[in-house]
């Protein structure tokens, strides 16, 4: 049996993307997560005497400038070398082989795939006979399918593990990077394909295992939940899978309904109670959703209210391990839009305007643009896509009808 | 639409009341405050648009259950319309419709009447309220054209409010060119972490740079060793170099110098040797003529002692007897010892024959003792002893064979007896059980005889015992002195023999007196003797009782028995007497044997004859001693002998030398041999002397001889001298000795300073190279030491700044690598930057609000306002009393003009209040009675006008009449002069009092 720890996407030094609403000690938790998700899954890996680990691609999230990255992962190496587990490195998208790697040298234990698709080969302690394949990134951007350069060593008494940075075609949300088939792997009869790129944990197939760890932390709203990565332990026979979670901080969301709630209070003591309820075993930060329709609509319409509601969550739940990074109202409005679409008079006039702005938004845009290209903070502010903008406008509509039309006449 | 009747069922105060308002347009609500009149407003606007909530007065009545009311209303379509409101499942109410046709609605055709009326709209454009005129009392300027031109739209007031506080969230999270701004601040504070996190990354970026840098450093701090090394090095040559000039110097001085004196060829050290071997030669030539003094005196001595000394022979002789005499003396000690021994062997010799009277002394000389005489007596007594113990104990046995047959038969005669007769066994056969007493009695009378006859035999015993036991002791001290006298004689082997012969002898004494098997049967008789009394006394005493017949009968049968083996043992007895003659008879043969033995061995040996055994046996031990005594007396005559020839032999010797001296022959031995000494001593000094004076003048010979030599080469070594320096006279010797001296002084310095060197350079290289340096080159050495003190220094210096550096350096590099500080800041300016973000989104939503707001002012500036506007115009006109009689708004222009009577326009900032009531008044109107697509809702006026003058009011009142043919007007008021003017004008109004 082979044991080994699969994990990618370290992204060392990489900063969670959350709002400032954070203790300082959670700030500096947040500013090491991604340093001890790897220091603890090191640690597991020393525990569990695994024969190797693998790392497949982007350690470092800011090549040139992840010296600290370098040195810790020097650090992390060392401590393997000490019980004899040799690393196996492929370099992604984020630290392609093109920038410097060689600013701190590694530990004799460090393998580091070059930019061409190469075997390694190792033998366990247990004799067990290993090839693992891979290639590092010689560019940032590397487009090509490297499938075909993955060549099976003639030995079929060993295992065959290979190592490949880039997207799967059904993958979204990625940068198309060494795209690749599930189908074109299978094709190749390894016994383990260690992925990375996506930071979603997936698992592609079962037999031969195709599979993405996801990485080592969450870094924003989107990368939500556990967060770490394999134990694999693989026979010829059979494959088994651990996940080991190590990420410290976890994103969570959680949604509350203003159904049948009547005042903030409820509201807060709602929202407390599903926080209560999370385990305690990592910090989180915790996006907030309101929903639902109900009595509050209205007062959560009003920003000033929200704001204060914020406010009042983050002075009532915010901790050193706890962080409510968003709140995000989507209480839907009771109002019949159609009944007052075709009146003549202010309200149509509101609804056929957002319209009229959602259909043709150059006018909105030149009015945004006041802000979003002002020449001290358009470099600050992210690119405000049609359908994020259309959302807002909505948001605005919203404000405008809720203030405009008292709820009761509404119905 | 008009208000035909109003129903109270429960509203507030006002419980169960009716207004019937059928033939009226203009109706006046008239009361003192508190009297209903806003109740009455409120229920109206209940049942258009729900009860209020509970942030609200929601008017519950006090004394009635019955909440809400409801109206009677004709539509356009002249439909009289009945409308309840009731208090419901939702806070609002539930409302009632009846249509004229009896179908019924709720709250969607109550909206289909009020055409999507809201009651903000509903309150914007009907509702004429005090505060709307007050407003532009309390407005300054600046917003007075903004608040009549919001008056001019619908819902003016709510979105005026939004408006404003859209544009106050906006500034407070944006301002162009603003600081404190939310997004503002936050891009500050963007700007400056970015900053800090850009040098960070600059510092970030030297780190490659701080590699290289500490390489190069720590390669220049090597060099910089390595040549402080080589300079120290310089320094250490050079010290070496400004120790050793003056040595190196003078040395090569005193070289240049000794080269030219190299071939002088002078003896070392000449003169002196050349001194000294003069005093030699002189020194030898004295103490030769003293030698040859001495040997011309010592020759004459020797001649003269030569002649007072004898021959060699006699004082050889002299020395021998000299030699001897002590041997001489014991042998005259050891002739005398002999002597005394000899007499005492002879007087043993003849206390053994006086212990033998009978003997004469020639049969001791006569008789033989031989080993073979010996051997012959010891197997003769063994004979004899062994005869004598089978005669002692075939007596014994005949003895006991008899005594025993006797008492068998006895017993045989006793058991016989005891055996029942045939008569009484026949009788006891019949009885059985009948007992013998006799039987007891004769068994003991047996039992007592048996007793005596073995207490005899223990006597008999006891007395061969105490025989034997005499016999015993004579021979065991016989053997012991025999042992002794053996031992004493030296003969070891008879000695041993004789022991080990007395061992058997005291074991023989050890042994007791009577058999022990004999005491044990008297023991055992005694008992059964005393048992048999006891049966007796038990018989007797039972006699009277029954006699066991069946025991006698067995006692019969044994006894029979008992009989029968005693008839055999005695046969058995007798047999062995028999045989007991037979031996008796054969040793009386061999004791005859043996006596004859005796006889012809005593011959043989030449012995008294006719004596038993064991006197040859004591005669034969003194005969043994008496001849070894004998033997020892041959021995000593035979050595008394030989002394005695030694004796006289030296004696003649003595004699011998005395005549040779002529001493006289009559003198005693003693007295000779002391004379004879003298001489030899006096011979021996002599010789003595003469010998050493003999070795004195050999070696005084050898002295003058040595002398001469030495002389000789002492000469030979001057003449070498003179050969060695090539000169002929020690003169001139000397002159060139002069010379030689000096050189060598200098040499000898040379030397001593080449030492030094030697020691402070020991390498044979550097030396070279330093000498070659010190005597070829010319430079200041303290200059050149100077300056490389100077460089050691400068290097030090820039070391010192090389560690400084590097140590800094390191400590970057490992700052750079370890701290998280870059990680920190980064990860707050990802947060801030977020936040930005979300503000900024927050933002979009205010500003979209704000646009969406302008857009629907802009719609209803080109669309509805002119129709307004023309409305506000001809009642303006009208309540100006045509002064002012064009109104209007300047496109894209948020403000209104007035034009007055003479071309004049003004802004409305310049109007006088009043007028600009007036100008509010008409906008309201205008918009109240343009709006067409409404179900013309009557017009409801709630003090408005009790701060106008009166003109204006008369105005008002006018133009209200006029308005009221089409639009029905409700009028509130407490004012009891309101009310005298409409009264007063007569308007068609309708007095509506409460009480």
């Amino acid at each position: 049996m082979v044991r080994f720890i699969h994990s990618a996407d370290l992204h060392l030094g990489r900063s969670l993307k959350a709002s400032s609403n954070m203790t300082d000690p959670f700030i500096y938790m947040a500013s090491q997560a991604t340093y001890h998700s790897f220091e603890k899954l090191v640690t597991v890996a020393i525990s569990k005497k695994v024969d190797f680990f693998l790392v497949s691609g982007d350690i470092y999230d800011e090549e040139q400038r992840s010296i600290k990255g370098q040195w810790f992962f020097r650090k992390q190496a060392l401590r393997l070398q000490k019980e004899s587990i040799p690393l196996y490195i492929i370099h992604g998208n984020h630290d392609p082989l093109v920038y410097k790697d060689n600013l701190i040298s590694m530990p004799e234990n460090v393998h580091i795939f070059s930019s061409k698709v190469s075997s390694m080969f190792l033998k366990t302690e247990a004799k067990e006979e290993v090839y693992i394949y891979g290639f590092s990134y010689p560019q940032v951007a590397y487009m090509e399918n490297p499938v075909p350069l993955y060549q099976k060593e003639r030995n079929n008494e060993a295992y065959h593990i290979g190592m490949l940075h880039g997207q799967e075609s059904g993958q979204l949300g990625h940068d198309p990077y060494a795209p690749f088939t599930v189908s074109s792997l299978l094709e190749k009869e390894f016994d383990y394909w260690a992925l990375g790129h996506v930071h979603k944990r997936e698992v592609l197939t079962d037999n031969p295992p195709v599979v993405y760890p996801g990485n080592v932390q969450g870094c924003h709203r989107k990368e939500s939940g556990p967060k770490g990565a394999y134990l694999v332990e693989i026979t010829k026979k059979e494959t088994s899978l651990s996940f080991i979670e190590t990420a410290p901080i976890a994103w969570m969301e959680i949604r509350v309904s203003i159904n049948g709630l009547l005042t903030v209070d409820e509201l807060i003591d709602e929202v407390g109670e599903r926080i209560q309820a999370l385990e305690d075993t990592r910090a989180y930060i915790l996006s907030l959703v309101i929903d639902g329709k109900g009595k509050l609509h209205k007062l959560l319409g009003n920003s000033e209210k929200r704001k204060e509601l914020f406010e009042l969550l983050i002075e009532e739940y915010s901790t050193n391990d706890m962080s409510i990074e968003k709140l995000l109202i989507q209480t839907k409005s009771i109002i019949d839009k159609e009944r007052w679409r075709n009146q003549e008079h202010l309200i149509g006039d509101i609804i056929r305007t957002n319209e009229a702005l959602t259909a043709d938004n150059s006018e909105v845009k030149e009015r945004l643009a006041t802000l979003y290209d002002h020449r001290h903070i358009r470099n600050y502010l992210e690119h405000l896509s049609d359908k994020e903008q259309q959302k807002l406008a909505e948001e605005a509509e919203n404000i405008l009808l809720t203030t405009l039309i008292g709820e009761e006449e509404a119905l | 639409m008009k208000i035909l009747k109003i129903y109270i069922y429960g509203y507030g105060k006002l419980v169960d009341q009716e207004w019937n308002l059928e033939d009226e347009m203009f109706s006046l609500f008239y009361g003192e405050n508190e009297s209903g009149k806003s109740t009455l407003m409120a229920l109206l606007f209940a049942v258009f648009f729900g009860f209020p909530s509970k942030k609200e007065n929601q008017y519950i009545p006090r004394n009635s259950n019955n909440y809400g009311g409801s109206i009677l209303i004709r539509d356009l379509d002249q439909r009289e319309i009945f409308i309840e409101r009731t208090s419901g499942k939702y806070q609002k109410g539930i409302v009632h419709i009846q249509f004229p046709d009896g179908s019924t609605g709720s709250e969607h055709e109550l909206n289909q009447l009020l055409k999507g009326l809201d009651s903000n709209t509903f309150k914007g454009i009907f509702h004429f309220g005090l505060d709307g005129l007050q407003g532009i009392n309390e407005l300054d300027p600046q917003h007075l054209n903004q608040y009549l031109y919001d008056a001019s739209m619908t819902g003016a007031s709510e979105l005026a409010k939004l408006e404003k506080q859209l544009e106050l969230e906006k500034n407070r999270l944006f301002k162009k060119r603003g600081v404190k701004p939310e997004i503002n601040a936050l891009t500050q504070e963007l700007s400056e972490l970015e900053k800090k996190i850009i040098k960070w990354e600059e510092r970030l970026d030297q780190y490659e740079c701080l590699q290289q840098s500490i390489q190069v450093k720590e390669a220049a701090l090597l060099e910089q060793k390595e040549e402080k090394k080589r300079i120290q090095e310089q320094l250490r040559w050079l010290d070496k170099r400004i120790t050793l000039n003056p040595i190196i110097s003078e040395w090569h001085a005193y070289r240049q110098e000794g080269k030219d004196e190299e071939n002088l060829g002078f003896p070392v050290d000449g003169v002196r040797r050349l001194e000294g071997l003069n005093e030699k030669i002189q020194e030898a030539d004295v103490r030769l003529s003293v030698e040859k003094d001495r040997l011309a005196e010592l020759t004459d001595k020797k001649e003269i002692s030569s002649k007072e000394l004898c021959n060699d022979k006699s004082i050889r002789e002299m020395k021998d007897l000299e030699k001897h005499h002590m041997f001489y003396s014991n042998l005259l000690e050891d002739a005398k010892s002999l002597s005394v021994l000899k007499e005492e062997l002879y007087c043993y010799q003849r206390a053994i024959e006086e212990e033998w009277p009978t003997i004469d002394k020639q049969t001791f000389e006569k008789a033989q003792y031989d080993p073979y005489m010996l051997e012959q007596y010891d197997d003769m007594k063994e004979k004899w002893s062994r005869l004598r113990t089978t005669e002692d104990r075939l007596i014994d046995e005949e003895k006991k064979k008899k005594q025993e047959l006797n008492i068998t038969e006895q017993q045989w005669q006793m058991e016989s007896d005891s055996l029942l007769s045939d008569e009484m066994l026949e009788r006891y056969k019949k009885l059985e059980n009948n007992e013998d007493q006799n039987f007891q009695e004769k068994e003991k009378e047996l039992k007592s005889e048996q007793l005596k006859w073995i207490k005899e035999e223990c006597k008999r015993k006891e007395a061969i015992g105490k025989r034997n036991k005499k016999l015993f002791t004579t021979g065991a001290i016989l053997t012991m002195l025999a042992a002794i006298a053996t031992t004493i004689n030296g003969e070891y082997i008879l000695s041993v023999f004789f022991f080990v012969a007395t061992i058997p002898l005291v074991f023989g004494l050890r042994k007791p007196l009577i058999d022990r098997s004999l005491l044990e049967q008297v023991a055992h008789l005694e008992n059964e003797i005393e048992i048999i009394q006891e049966q007796e006394r038990t018989t007797s005493i039972n006699n009277s009782l029954t006699i066991d017949v069946s025991r006698q009968l067995n006692e019969h049968h044994e006894n029979l028995r008992k009989v029968n083996d005693l008839g055999t043992k005695m046969l058995f007895i007798k047999k062995q007497l028999e045989d007991w003659t037979q031996n008796w008879m054969d040793l009386q043969d061999e004791w005859r044997n043996l006596e004859r033995d005796i006889k012809e061995w005593s011959e043989a040996a030449k012995l008294p004859e006719g004596n038993d055994i064991l006197f040859y046996g004591k005669f034969l031990n003194s005969l043994k001693i008496w001849n070894q005594k004998a033997r020892e007396i041959a021995d000593i005559r035979k050595k008394e002998q030989g002394i005695l020839n030694q004796i006289s032999k030296f004696e003649e010797r003595v004699m011998e030398i005395a005549k040779t001296f002529s001493l006289s022959e009559k003198a005693s031995m003693p007295s000779l041999y002391r004379e004879i000494l003298v001489i030899l001593e006096n011979q021996q000094q002599w010789k003595e002397t003469s010998l050493r004076e003999e070795e004195k003048l050999v070696s005084l010979n050898d002295v003058i001889s040595e002398l001469e030599k030495e002389k000789h080469l002492y000469v030979a070594k001057v003449d070498s001298l003179l050969y060695q320096a090539h000169v002929d006279t020690e003169e001139a010797f000397r002159e060139k000795g002069m010379k030689a001296e000096l050189y060598n002084i200098n040499k000898s310095k040379e030397k001593e300073l080449w030492v030094q060197i030697v020691t402070i350079v020991p390498d044979e290289s550097k030396r070279v190279l330093l000498i070659e340096d010190i005597i070829h080159r010319d430079r200041d050495d303290n200059e050149e030491q100077k300056v490389l003190s100077e460089d050691v220094t400068r290097i030090d210096q820039e070391t010192n700044q090389l560690h400084a550096d590097l140590s800094y350096q390191i400590n970057e590099l490992k700052y750079l690598e370890e701290d998280g500080t870059y990680e920190e800041q980064k990860q707050k300016y990802t947060m801030i930057k977020q936040k930005l973000n979300d503000y900024a989104k927050e933002w979009v939503v205010l500003e979209t609000g704000a646009m969406m707001i302008e857009k629907v002012k802009d719609i209803y500036e080109k669309e509805r306002q002119p129709k307004v506007l023309k409305k506000a115009q001809d009642f303006f006109s009208r309540l100006t009393s045509e002064e002012y009689t064009y109104l209007f708004a300047p496109i894209g222009e948020k403000r209104f003009v007035v034009e007055r009577n003479d071309g004049q326009r003004f802004e409305p900032t310049q109007l006088s209040r009043g007028t600009c009531e007036m100008l509010y008044l008409s906008i309201r109107l205008g918009l109240a009675l343009e709006d067409s697509s409404r179900e013309q809702f009557p017009l409801f006026l709630d003090e408005t006008f009790v701060n106008m003058d009166k003109q204006r009011r008369i105005n008002v009142w006018s133009l209200l009449e006029e308005i009221s043919i089409e639009r029905q007007i409700f009028y509130f008021s407490c004012h009891e002069h309101i009310l005298n003017e409409i009264n007063d004008y007569k308007a068609p109004g309708f007095l509506q009092a409460f009480n």
